[in-house]
């Protein structure tokens, strides 16, 4: 009498241990660290003035959380009357500087009054900062839109 | 002889007698042979055992229930195996990743990934517990609720048509008999 029952509770105890310690356990996510890895790209502006020489200048500014020193350089990239994304062409890269926020100043003939075909022209720019650690290229930032009228 | 007697000796032999060469006397509670047989088929197999005391609707019944949650748990299970794969290689991938945008799509996909693995990760445990639910049952059903309905020889022997019937009939002597009847 009493051997059906035990071997039954046995039974049962080793079919449920199974069923539970046999599931597979879910793998977690790990902590996103692209996201911060390289400090981003911040207040990025511009202005629209004159050089001492008469050309037109536009001073593109921005800044970043100097407490993360994995920065490198930044890529400035430039599109004009393009809104398309893949059409941003890489100018120039400017170098972490030693004090202040970083800067680019832009005078090329197109903004020059004399050589612009319409009344506007519509300039977008775009920085793109770049790592130490792996030489990782962090977020790009916003897009810049500046539209420069003729004088 | 009374009338009455008579009338009941007439009935007794009018009575039909079961087509059947077995006599069996339904048990409740007592552990007989078949009762520990079929308990433990129960406990391999949901349900058989319940079929083998001659409860045959109640133990496809059980059958089909646990195999069902099990079948749809084990499903789960290989997609959460497959889903973990996933989710290890896509990590491997982020963390060789050298530019932002490369990485957070692998980031997005990873959090994708996590999210049907959460899903499956559900279903599972909740068809887990019904399939422990149902065997559960299923044990309990067959050592407290299921009597012994006795065995039933596998064959045509109880159609109660007249004709030729053939049956194979367990005989606790003899093993198995073939036993082929022609009434006329």
């Amino acid at each position: 009498m009493k051997k059906p029952g035990f071997l039954l509770i046995c039974l049962l105890v080793i079919l449920l241990y199974l069923l539970l310690e046999g599931c597979t356990k879910p793998e977690d996510l790990l902590t996103p660290t692209h996201l911060t890895l390289v400090p981003n790209v911040v207040h990025l502006q511009g202005t629209i003035g004159v050089t001492p020489s008469g050309r037109r200048q536009l001073l593109i500014t921005w800044e970043y959380d100097t407490l993360n020193t994995n920065i490198r350089s930044w890529d400035i990239t430039r599109n004009i009357s393009d809104t398309t994304s893949e059409n941003f062409v890489p100018l120039e890269i400017i170098r972490k500087p030693a004090g202040g926020f970083p800067f680019y100043s832009d005078t090329i003939a197109t903004f020059q009054s004399a050589n612009m075909g319409t009344d506007s022209l519509d300039v977008y720019y775009r920085v793109i900062p770049n790592g130490i650690i792996n030489n990782f290229v962090g977020q790009p930032s916003d897009v810049l839109h500046m539209i420069i009228r003729r004088n | 002889m009374s009338q009455i007697a008579r009338d009941s000796v007439r009935d007794t032999t009018l009575q039909p007698q079961p087509d059947s060469t077995v006599q069996f006397t339904p048990q409740t509670t007592t552990w007989t042979e078949r009762k520990i047989v079929g308990t433990i088929l129960s406990v391999l197999i949901p349900g058989s055992g319940q079929s083998y005391l001659g409860h045959t609707e109640k133990g496809a019944a059980f059958t089909l229930a646990t195999l069902a949650c099990g079948l749809v748990t084990g499903l789960s299970e290989n997609n959460i195996i497959g889903r973990n794969e996933r989710i290890i290689e896509l990590k491997a991938q982020y963390q060789i990743a050298t530019n932002y945008i490369g990485a957070d799509s692998l980031y997005g996909q990873m959090v994708n990934t996590k999210s049907l693995l959460d899903d499956n990760v559900r279903r599972r445990d909740i068809f887990l517990k019904l399939t422990v639910a149902f065997w559960i049952a299923n044990v309990v059903d067959i050592v407290l609720f299921s009597d012994d309905k006795g065995e039933k020889p596998f064959g045509m022997l109880e159609t109660g048509r007249k004709g030729t019937t053939f049956a194979l009939v367990p005989d606790p002597k003899n093993g198995i008999n073939a036993v082929l009847r022609v009434q006329f």
